[in-house]
């Protein structure tokens, strides 16, 4: 088996190290990947700032979850992708960060998203197989039971690095939302999540799509992207200004639906007032920390559904490339990639990006890292 | 039209005052119950006791029953077509969904934001709630006939307690073999085991401080308890609900508590991706959750308050079906007239306190 350059993260303030590692002999039903593009996440700054409210680990690990890759090799008996279309060396594949385990409570009720057992191998360490696996390397491990779809001829190679993480995820938040024909949405943040959420809320048939952000570009785009008003946390400074907003752009009534993708606690606060009697709030950014107060009965009293939510099911990723190859040629949602940097720079790409999110002024750009 | 007598509560501390007011004439398409029976449900010690703000001089009590007094013109059926005459018995919600707003328009009856009638006693229509003789229905009311099958005491809790839990395990969509902890074996959480049990959940695991509704919840389905005084603290109880559910938390869990701090234990009793029922917790009091906990346990926390129209016939139907079986469709203990109503809610909160009486429901009667 080949070798392969990984970036390896210990902890904060320490730089990645690219160092040589082998990559694990390919089981029967398994697949190497050669990664070709591995995007940074706002979860990739987040683990690398060391946001949160736990402790640090000091483990040597491969970060990078939103990527792709071509088919380096197949194991036994795998000759096609997971929707049986045949599949051979080379060809581009877009694949889940994460691998259900299909042997458990979760899994034999269809919940893959939701399965303890889906961690990836490479956030344990990089001491024990299949060693070089993961996200910002060059190689990635698809285990025996793995999932994996063929990326249509259609799209550009740069569309894909973000379908199994941001797009897949907020497909899977509306999916699993129900949300209806002619819902009013709003969209909290208008980053890379939120600019998908508003195209996906907009293919779906929402009434109004309704996006909430500090950066007039980022705001820009997504009315490019589908949205029908905007709110500028400029025009809009407080919490109380922008709900209050919403109401009114929604008559009065509040959003049937409210997607947050913003990453700040206090956010979950706001989003809660902007979502209508009995309506939902669809909880995907909060995971880096914080608390919040609030009153035992306001979930009851609105009769709201928060749902929270990670990952998504396998599905979701050939839904989430049909849309693209739909709408690549409407909306800029194709071609989110701004800059590119070799994996050996990753350090540099990382102070870019991080300089990026704190001053502003560019619209959903992603930093990739190519292979 | 006939006078009434009326209970009128004004704030926490003071006793209701008896008075004796009109009632409305009968429009065309409204329908006049001669009230029978009005239970004294957690939500009526709340306001009466000042748990939760709510406004002064009205009649309160909501979870009650009658039968037909009169019908106005145009109306000669209940809500399912069926013949309805005067004296016969009906259930009816507490509350009007207004049939004409962004909610109702998609069925969320129970989310209409106009569906309560909150109005002063001295304007039309007068005599009418649930701690007093008369109640109107409006036009564009629901109402649903009694079963004959059914003794008069089973009805009363039907409007409210049963209809509530009935709605709230309807609405998380309740797999069958679901395991499903209840929090709180009071009126609601009998009836919330009942109906668990009935939806073909494989475990109904029930938590509550007294052994009485424990043992009670036992005959109604639950297959299994957890005392307050054997896990005396959230985390005990916590761990016995994984220990339970083979390391892996409920499906779903019901809260029927209305203490705050339940809701932070009944969180972390759902399974990753579960649900999370909150219904009781409408006291005032405040919670604090690190902001990413909802989406760590992918929870659906669904809060509830009333319900949509059918469910009254699907609790009337449950209680036929199961009323043989579980001890559930005689669930009034004690019986007052309604001019003792300042001794019964005494008496009901004493119950409260005190403990050692199961699920039992006091009742005013008309």
């Amino acid at each position: 088996m080949p070798t392969g350059k990984v970036a390896v993260f210990t902890q904060t303030g320490v730089p990645f190290e690219i160092e040589e590692l082998p990559t694990p002999e390919i089981q029967p039903g398994g697949l190497l990947v050669k990664n070709t593009h591995a995007v940074i996440c706002g979860s990739d700054l987040h683990g690398w700032r060391g946001d949160g409210d736990g402790p640090q680990r000091a483990v040597r690990r491969v970060t990078g979850h939103e990527f792709t890759g071509v088919v380096h090799s197949l194991g036994d008996g795998v000759d096609t992708d997971s929707l049986r279309r045949p599949l051979r060396e080379g060809d581009r594949i877009a694949f889940p960060f994460f691998n259900p385990c299909n042997r458990c409570y979760w899994c034999i009720r269809g919940e893959h998203h939701a399965c303890p057992h889906r961690g990836r191998a490479n956030h344990q360490g990089l001491d024990a197989y299949p060693y070089c696996d993961g996200g910002m390397a060059d190689y990635y491990y698809l285990p025996p039971g793995h999932y994996a779809f063929k990326v249509p001829d259609e799209l550009p190679t740069d569309a894909v690095p973000p379908v199994n993480c941001a797009l897949s995820q907020v497909l899977f938040g509306l999916e699993r939302a129900k949300m209806d024909f002619g819902d009013t949405v709003v969209i909290q943040g208008a980053g890379g999540l939120g600019i998908f959420a508003t195209a996906i809320a907009a293919e779906k048939g929402a009434s109004k799509v309704i996006v909430i952000d500090g950066q007039q570009p980022r705001l820009d785009m997504a009315m490019k992207c589908g949205a029908t008003d905007t709110v500028s946390m400029v025009d809009y400074p407080t919490a109380e200004a922008r709900v209050e907003r919403v109401r009114e752009l929604t008559h009065g009534v509040g959003a049937d639906i409210v997607v947050e993708v913003v990453g700040v606690a206090a956010a979950t606060l706001e989003g809660l007032d902007m979502v209508r009697f009995n309506g939902k709030y669809v909880d995907i950014g909060n995971i880096s920390g914080g608390s919040i107060k609030f009153a035992a009965r306001k979930i009851i009293n609105n009769q709201t559904q928060w749902q929270g939510l990670m990952h998504y099911n396998p599905w979701i990723v050939e839904a989430a490339l049909q849309f693209l190859v739909r709408t690549k040629d409407r909306m800029p949602i194709a071609n989110v990639i701004s800059h590119k940097y070799p994996l050996e720079e990753i350090n540099e790409a990382f102070e870019f990006a991080e300089w990026h999110g704190r001053e502003g002024g560019s619209p959903a750009n992603r930093v990739a890292l190519t292979m | 039209m006939p006078v009434g007598k009326v209970t009128i509560f004004d704030i926490p501390g003071v006793p209701f005052a008896i008075d004796e007011l009109p009632t409305p004439e009968v429009e065309s398409g409204g329908l006049l119950i001669k009230n029978t029976h009005a239970v004294i449900c957690g939500s009526d010690l709340h306001i009466w006791r000042g748990d939760m703000s709510t406004h002064s001089n009205r009649i309160v009590g909501h979870e009650f029953t009658g039968v037909v007094h009169s019908l106005g013109k145009g109306i000669e059926t209940d809500s399912m077509r069926r013949p309805i005459k005067e004296g016969d018995r009906v259930a009816f919600p507490f509350f009007n969904p207004c049939n004409r707003c962004y909610w109702c328009i998609r069925g969320e009856h129970h989310a209409c934001p106009h569906r309560s009638r909150r109005k002063d006693l001295e304007s039309y229509p007068y005599c009418d709630g649930g701690y007093a003789d008369y109640y109107y229905l409006p036009q564009g009311h629901y109402a649903f006939k009694v079963p004959d099958e059914l003794p008069s005491d089973a009805i009363p809790p039907v409007n409210c307690a049963l209809s509530q839990v009935l709605f709230g395990l309807e609405r998380a969509n309740m797999d069958f073999g679901d395991r499903v902890v209840i929090q709180g074996a009071g009126g609601l959480g009998i009836y919330a085991t009942a109906v668990a049990a009935e939806k073909g959940a494989s475990r109904v695991i029930v938590i509550d401080g007294q052994q009485p509704r424990l043992d009670l919840a036992t005959k109604c389905g639950a297959t299994d308890t957890v005392s307050l005084v054997e896990y005396p603290t959230p985390e005990a109880r916590v761990e016995r609900v994984i220990e339970l559910t083979d390391g892996i938390g409920a499906d779903v869990v019901v809260e029927v508590v209305g203490i705050a701090a339940a809701a932070l234990e009944g969180l972390d009793m759902v399974r990753t991706n579960g649900k999370y029922i909150d219904i009781g917790n409408i006291g005032d009091g405040t919670i604090t959750i690190p902001a990413s906990k909802v989406i760590g346990g992918q929870t659906q926390w669904l809060g509830t308050t009333h319900y949509d129209p059918w469910i009254i016939e699907a609790a009337l139907q449950f209680l036929v079906r199961v009323q043989d079986d579980i001890p559930i469709a005689d669930v009034i203990s004690h019986k007052y007239p309604l001019e003792e109503i300042n001794d019964a809610f005494e008496f009901a909160e004493w119950q409260g306190r005190e403990g050692g009486t199961t699920a039992n429901r006091v009742a005013l009667t008309m």
